[in-house]
C-alpha cells in the first residue's frame, strides 16, 4: 500500500514539476542567444554526455573538450546526464534550443537502434538532430572462456546446434545482444540469452566459463584476450588488428554479418544553423586529429573515424536502416 | 614481495605523490562531509584535476580521494543522521546515538581509528595474495551470489530493533521499492509510469538522505526537545578504557568479514557494514546497549566497510574489472592516462601497482592525521544553533540530490521519500530493514534469475555447488535461530503458567 501511494504520487507531482524548468530554461537560453545565432560567442558550447563520468563517452567527450575549446574560442562544459541507457541525455540536447549552444555525443544506440527497439522514445534519432561530426568507432568480438571446446567460429555455431549454449550480454537491449542473437538466429543455434548491468561482469562471468559466449566491444575485452583468459573467435574489423594478429576477422571467420561497430559521434538539436554546425563539426575534428588525441583514444580502444556533417548524416541513415532491419529479425525490443 | 614493497613505498614516498595524497584525503574529506557528496559523486567531480598529472600521480590522488570521502561521509552520518551511502546507513545506526549523548568525539574517534586499522590489514592482504584471491573471486557464479544475498536478506531482520514481523515488512517495503526500473533480464518498465527518470530505479543516496537526514529533520522541527543540536553536553573527544575493550575486538572482526567481502566483484563491499553490525549484535553480551549508543555496533561495521573498500581494488587491479561504481570510474582516470588496467598490470607497471598500494596505507595514515585533529571541530558543529544548522543541512541535501545525476528529479526522490521516513518514525518502525531490502532484493533477483536462466529452470543449481549450498545452510540456520527464541519463551511462559 506504501508502495503504490508513493509510486502514484511521483508521477503527478513530479512531471510538470520538471518539464516545466527545462522549458523555461531553453526558453531563456534561446533569448540571450538571439543576437549572435551562430553560436560563436565567448558563452560556453554545452557538450552533452548521456552517460556517467569515467565511460568510454565520457573519455571521448573530455578529450575533446579539452583540445577543442581553444579553436573555439569558448569554453566547452562536458555535462553528464545519465540515465535509461542515454535517453534522458539525448532528450535533453534535443528539447535544448538550437542555436549552437548545446551539443550531444551520441553513439549507435542513442542515434539509431534505439528507434526501431523502442515504441515509445522521447526524440527521433534523425529528425530531431542534426549530425555535427562522426569521431570513432569500437569493433566488437565474441570471445570464449579460456576454457571453451570451441577454438574457431565453426566448431561454437556446430556445438551451439547440437546442444544448449548460453551467451551474456553486457544489457538487454543493447548492441552486444543484438549481435550475438543475430548470430543464433542465423545459424540456428540453442542459446540463451543471459543479461548483464554492465560489459564488467559480463566479462567476468564469461571469464569463468559461466556463460559459454559474449559479443563485447573488443576495447573492453582486449587485456583478458591478451592474457589468454578470454579467446575472440572473430573480430568485426575490415582486417586483422596488428597487436591480435591470431584473432581472425568476421568475414574470416564465415560470419561476416557480424561486423557491426559501435560508433560515437556529435549531435545538434535539429535546426541548429548550419554556419554554427559546420564550425562546432571542424574544430572538433581538429581536435581528434591532433596526434596527441589519437594516441590516447587509440589507448581507450577506440578507432578515430572522422566523418564532416554531410556524410555523417548519410552514414547515420544507413545505420538506422540496418539497426531496425536486425531489431526485426532478432525480435529484441525494449518496451516501456 | 618485500623487495615490490620497497619499490611501492619509494614510488608513494616521493614528496610529489606523498602530497597528492595527502591533497586527495584532504579534498575527499572535506567534501565528502557534505551530504549527498559521496565517494562516487566526489570522484567524478574531481576527474578532471587529476588529468595533467602523471599516471601514479593521478591514481594516488583519485584514491586518497575515495577513502577522504568515505571517510568524510561517516562524519556526516555520526553527527547528521546523514548516510551518503550503503555503510553510511549502519555507521548512523549506532554513531548518531553516541553523538546524542555527548559521544561524538569517541564515535569520530574510534571510526577514524577502525578505518585505519581496517586499511592497514587489508592493505597487506591485497599487497601479499592480490593475485591469489582472483580465483576465489572468480568462483562466485550466479548461484553463490544468490545465496550470500539470500543470507544477508536472512539476517538483516536482525537489524530490526524490536518486532521481527515489522522487520520483515520493511524489508519487504524495500524490496518492492528496488523492483522500480528497467528489468535487466528484458529490459521492461517496472513502475516507472513511463517516467523516464524512473528508468535506472530510485536512486539509492536520494531514497537514503531523505529516509534519514531530512526526515529527522522534521521529526526535530516538531519534537524540539530532540534536537541533536541541542545537545549540550560536550563529552570527551577520546575513547574512555571501556569503550576500547568494546571497540578493538569489533574493529578486528570487522576487518575480517570485510577484507573477505570486499574480493567479490559482485556487490560483496557493500553488504560488509551490515554483515558486521549483525554480527556485533548477535555475539554482543550486552545486547540492550544496541539501537542506544553501543560502541561495537560503529567500529565493527567501519572497520569492515574500509577493509572491503581495500580489498575492492583486487579485482580492478588484477583483472581490471570494476567491482563498483567507483572502481569504475578509476577505469576510466586509468585509461585517460593511457593505461589499460588489467592482469599485465603488475609486471608492465610495477611502480603504478605497488606505489598505489602502498598509497593506500598512506591515504589511511593520512587520513588518520587530518581527522584526529578535527574530531573537535566536527563536534563543534553540533553546537550551531539548529534554527541556522537545518536551512544549510537541507539546502546541502538538495544540492548532493542534484549532482548526483545533475538532475531535479532525485530531489523529489528524496523530498517523497522524506515524507516516507518521517511517516516511518512516527509508526515506530524503522528504515535501516527497508534500505537493506532496497539494497540487496534487486540483487537477489537478479542473480535467482541468472541462475536459472542458465540452469535451464533447474532448481537442483543452488544446491549441487558446494558455496551456494553451504550459504543457503547457513541462511536456514539463522531463520531458525531467529525463531527459536520466540518459541522458547512461549515455551518457557507456558511453563509458568502450568507452575502456577
Amino acid at each position: 500500500m506504501l508502495r503504490r501511494h508513493l509510486l502514484a504520487a511521483a508521477p503527478l507531482l513530479a512531471l510538470p514539476a520538471i518539464a516545466a524548468p527545462a522549458r523555461a530554461q531553453g526558453a531563456a537560453q534561446g533569448l540571450a542567444q538571439k543576437p549572435t545565432p551562430s553560436g560563436s560567442s565567448g558563452d560556453p558550447l554545452r557538450l552533452i554526455v548521456p552517460a556517467p563520468p569515467g565511460g568510454p563517452t565520457d573519455i571521448l567527450a573530455r578529450l575533446l573538450a579539452e583540445k577543442a575549446a581553444p579553436a573555439l574560442g569558448r569554453p566547452v562544459v562536458v555535462e553528464n546526464r545519465a540515465g535509461a541507457g542515454g535517453i534522458i541525455g539525448t532528450e535533453a540536447a534535443a528539447r535544448a534550443a538550437p542555436d549552437g549552444s548545446t551539443i550531444v555525443l551520441g553513439h549507435n544506440q542513442t542515434h539509431a537502434s534505439n528507434q526501431a527497439m523502442m515504441a515509445r522514445l522521447p526524440y527521433h534519432v534523425v529528425d530531431s538532430f542534426t549530425p555535427v561530426a562522426k569521431l570513432a568507432t569500437v569493433h566488437h568480438a565474441l570471445v570464449v572462456p579460456a576454457s571453451s571446446p570451441s577454438r574457431d567460429m565453426t566448431g561454437l555455431i556446430a556445438r551451439g546446434r547440437q546442444g544448449k549454449l548460453s551467451y551474456a550480454s553486457s544489457q538487454a537491449g543493447s548492441a552486444s545482444h543484438v549481435i550475438a542473437e543475430t548470430l543464433a538466429r542465423r545459424e540456428k543455434l540453442d542459446a540463451t540469452h543471459i543479461p548483464y548491468r554492465g560489459a564488467a561482469p559480463a566479462a567476468t562471468d564469461t571469464m569463468a566459463g559461466i556463460v559459454d559466449f559474449y559479443v563485447a566491444t573488443f576495447p573492453s575485452v582486449a587485456p583478458l584476450v591478451r592474457e589468454g583468459k578470454l579467446r575472440a573467435l572473430e573480430i568485426g574489423a575490415p582486417s586483422r588488428l596488428n597487436d591480435f594478429p591470431d584473432v581472425p576477422t568476421a568475414a574470416e571467420a564465415g560470419v561476416p554479418y557480424l561486423a557491426v561497430d559501435a560508433w560515437f559521434g556529435l549531435f545538434a538539436p535539429a535546426g541548429t544553423p548550419p554556419a554554427a554546425v559546420e564550425a562546432i563539426g571542424k574544430a572538433m575534428l581538429d581536435a581528434l586529429a591532433e596526434p596527441s588525441s589519437e594516441e590516447r583514444l587509440l589507448a581507450a580502444g577506440f578507432t578515430t573515424d572522422p566523418l564532416l556533417p554531410q556524410p555523417f548524416a548519410a552514414f547515420q541513415r544507413e545505420e538506422v536502416a540496418r539497426w531496425a532491419e536486425m531489431v526485426r529479425l532478432t525480435g529484441v525490443t525494449m518496451e516501456g | 614481495m618485500l623487495e615490490n614493497l620497497a619499490l611501492g613505498f619509494d614510488v608513494a614516498l616521493s614528496l610529489n605523490n606523498l602530497m597528492f595524497a595527502f591533497l586527495g584525503a584532504l579534498i575527499g574529506t572535506a567534501i565528502g562531509v557534505l551530504p549527498g557528496l559521496g565517494p562516487t559523486a566526489t570522484i567524478s567531480l574531481l576527474l578532471p584535476m587529476t588529468f595533467g598529472q602523471e599516471p601514479v600521480t593521478a591514481i594516488i590522488m583519485l584514491a586518497g580521494i575515495y577513502y577522504g570521502a568515505q571517510y568524510g561521509g561517516s562524519t556526516t552520518a555520526i553527527l547528521l543522521n546523514l548516510p551518503g551511502e550503503i555503510s553510511g546507513v549502519v555507521t548512523a545506526l549506532e554513531g548518531h546515538q553516541m553523538a546524542r549523548q555527548g559521544r561524538a568525539g569517541a564515535a569520530l574517534a574510534a571510526a577514524a581509528l577502525g578505518s585505519f586499522f581496517a586499511g592497514t590489514v587489508s592493505t597487506a592482504v591485497v599487497a601479499a595474495a592480490g593475485p591469489a584471491l582472483t580465483a576465489v573471486a572468480l568462483s562466485f557464479g550466479p548461484p553463490e551470489y544468490f545465496a550470500l544475498m539470500a543470507l544477508g536478506l536472512v539476517v538483516s531482520c536482525v537489524l530490526a530493533r524490536g518486532s521481527v514481523v515489522k522487520a520483515v515488512a520493511m524489508v519487504v517495503v524495500g524490496v518492492a521499492l528496488g523492483l522500480v526500473g528497467t528489468d535487466v533480464q528484458t529490459g521492461q518498465q517496472r513502475f516507472t509510469f513511463g517516467v523516464p527518470e524512473l528508468a535506472d530505479g530510485i536512486n539509492f543516496v536520494a531514497l537514503a538522505m531523505g529516509l534519514f537526514g531530512v526526515s529527522e529533520i522534521i521529526l526535530n522541527l516538531v519534537h524540539p526537545e530532540n534536537r541533536s543540536g541541542n545537545i549540550a553536553k560536550r563529552g570527551p573527544l577520546w575513547l574512555s578504557r571501556e569503550e576500547w575493550r568494546h571497540a578493538a575486538p569489533a574493529s578486528l572482526r570487522g576487518t575480517l568479514l570485510g577484507t573477505a567481502l570486499g574480493i567479490l566483484p559482485g556487490g560483496g563491499a557493500s553488504i560488509s557494514a551490515f554483515g558486521s553490525y549483525m554480527l556485533e549484535r548477535k555475539i554482543t553480551r550486552r545486547p540492550e546497549q544496541f539501537g542506544r549508543g553501543a560502541i561495537e555496533g560503529l567500529a565493527g561495521p567501519e572497520s569492515a566497510n574500509n577493509a572491503g573498500a581495500q580489498s575492492a581494488f583486487i579485482p580492478l587491479l588484477t583483472l581490471g574489472i570494476p567491482s563498483n561504481s567507483v572502481m569504475a570510474l578509476m577505469v576510466g582516470a586509468l585509461i585517460i592516462q593511457g593505461i589499460q588496467p588489467g592482469p599485465r598490470m603488475i609486471e608492465a607497471q610495477p611502480d603504478l601497482f605497488w606505489g598505489l598500494i602502498c598509497s593506500m596505507w598512506i591515504g589511511n595514515l593520512m587520513l588518520l592525521i587530518i581527522n584526529l585533529p578535527m574530531v573537535g571541530l566536527w563536534v563543534q558543529l553540533l553546537r550551531v544553533p539548529y534554527k541556522f544548522m537545518y536551512p544549510a543541512i537541507l539546502a546541502f541535501c538538495c544540492i548532493g540530490a542534484y549532482s548526483l545525476n545533475n538532475n531535479v528529479f532525485d530531489v523529489y526522490v528524496m523530498m517523497a521519500a522524506s515524507a516516507l521516513g518521517y511517516a516511518i518514525s512516527r509508526l515506530n518502525l524503522d528504515g535501516a530493514p527497508l534500505l537493506l531490502g532496497f539494497v540487496l532484493g534487486p540483487m537477489m533477483e537478479e542473480h535467482l534469475r541468472r541462475a536459472m536462466l542458465l540452469s535451464r529452470g533447474d532448481w537442483m543449481t543452488f544446491l549441487e555447488r558446494p558455496i551456494s549450498a553451504s550459504l543457503l545452510a547457513v541462511a536456514v540456520l539463522a531463520l531458525a535461530l531467529m525463531i527459536s527464541p520466540a518459541i522458547r519463551r512461549r515455551k518457557d511462559e507456558a511453563l509458568q503458567e502450568e507452575a502456577a
